[in-house]
């Protein structure tokens, strides 16, 4: 059923991000590291963003999203690890309660239903796993979602 | 007389609501579902079921109930097609009772909708029995971008 919106293919490596109950996984190619932000300088702002993580010397501005993709001003105590993303235009950090890596997922991809789709919304699709959703994004997506000044980012 | 068979339920406390019995393949009760961020407020679970996620309308939240309410613990899992050369796709609708099924005759025919105008977008015609007006679903338009 709905043949058009599925793909049988394993999907490739990806990493997940974990927070509040949601799971958003990224393609492996676009994840620079997965870091820790127990460092007192990763909860201070940094451009626009409510935390930072220092990467090979330079610092990167990390951004922390609800379970229902709210753009939040400060990092919860429960966020302390962060996945970051390369995307076309720079490098960025998404908080979450826990970061991991996996394997190839042997599980189909489905699209989000037509009627849940918003047009400007960041998630690509999903995958069920382990009795639960992994929503699939990427890194050029998630950033212009969280560019988007009626999101209210915290300035 | 053309005489067809419905599924019919109550969308909200209400108004009830009719889908073609062909239409409506299975119910189920209590079904665990997973919320899907920046979705439509009528819109935003998912059920797995049968391998597939299948994205579940809540009618009463979409005609404007009271969000505070408790959701229907029924969801009663429907198959329609775009049009008659589409794949089959399913979608789930949450009910707060078991729907009953019916006979619907032609001179049941009610020329007008409820009075929502939700109902021009998403209904295929109305009919009327002792208990008033019973809008019959289009289920590729409650199922479709932007309802």
């Amino acid at each position: 059923m709905q043949a058009p919106a599925l793909r049988k293919a394993q999907l490739p490596a990806q990493s997940i991000a974990q927070f509040d109950g949601l799971k958003l996984a990224f393609p492996r190619a676009e994840v620079r590291d997965l870091a820790s932000l127990d460092d007192a300088a990763g909860l201070e702002p940094f451009a626009n963003a409510p935390g930072s993580v220092l990467h090979d010397g330079v610092r990167h501005p990390v951004y922390c999203l609800s379970a229902r993709m709210e753009t939040l001003s400060h990092i919860p105590a429960s966020h302390r690890e962060c996945v970051l993303l390369c995307a076309p235009w720079g490098t960025f950090g998404i908080a979450c309660e826990k970061a991991l890596r996996a394997a190839d997922v042997p599980s189909r991809l489905q699209s989000i239903p037509e009627c849940m789709e918003l047009i400007d919304s960041p998630l690509k699709g999903l995958v069920p796993c382990e009795g639960d959703l992994v929503f699939l994004t990427n890194a050029a997506r998630l950033a212009n979602f969280l560019m988007v000044p009626e999101r209210g980012l915290p300035s | 007389m053309n005489e067809f068979r419905v599924c019919v339920f109550h969308a909200s406390p209400t108004q009830r609501v009719a889908v073609g019995e062909a239409e409506f393949l299975h119910l189920v009760s209590g079904g665990a579902t997973h919320p899907v961020p920046l979705a439509p407020a009528h819109c935003r679970e998912i059920l797995q079921w049968g391998g597939e996620a299948i994205p579940v309308v809540d009618l009463a939240h979409w005609l404007g109930g009271d969000e505070s309410g408790s959701p229907g613990d029924y969801l009663g899992i429907v198959g329609y097609q775009r049009h008659p050369e589409a794949p089959f796709q399913l979608g789930a609708l949450r009910m707060a009772r078991a729907p009953e099924k019916a006979t619907v005759s032609d001179h049941q025919a009610h020329n007008s909708f409820p009075r929502d105008p939700l109902w021009k977008r998403i209904a295929l015609c109305c009919y009327e029995d002792e208990q008033g007006a019973v809008p019959v679903l289009d289920l590729a338009r409650v199922f479709a971008r932007n309802g």
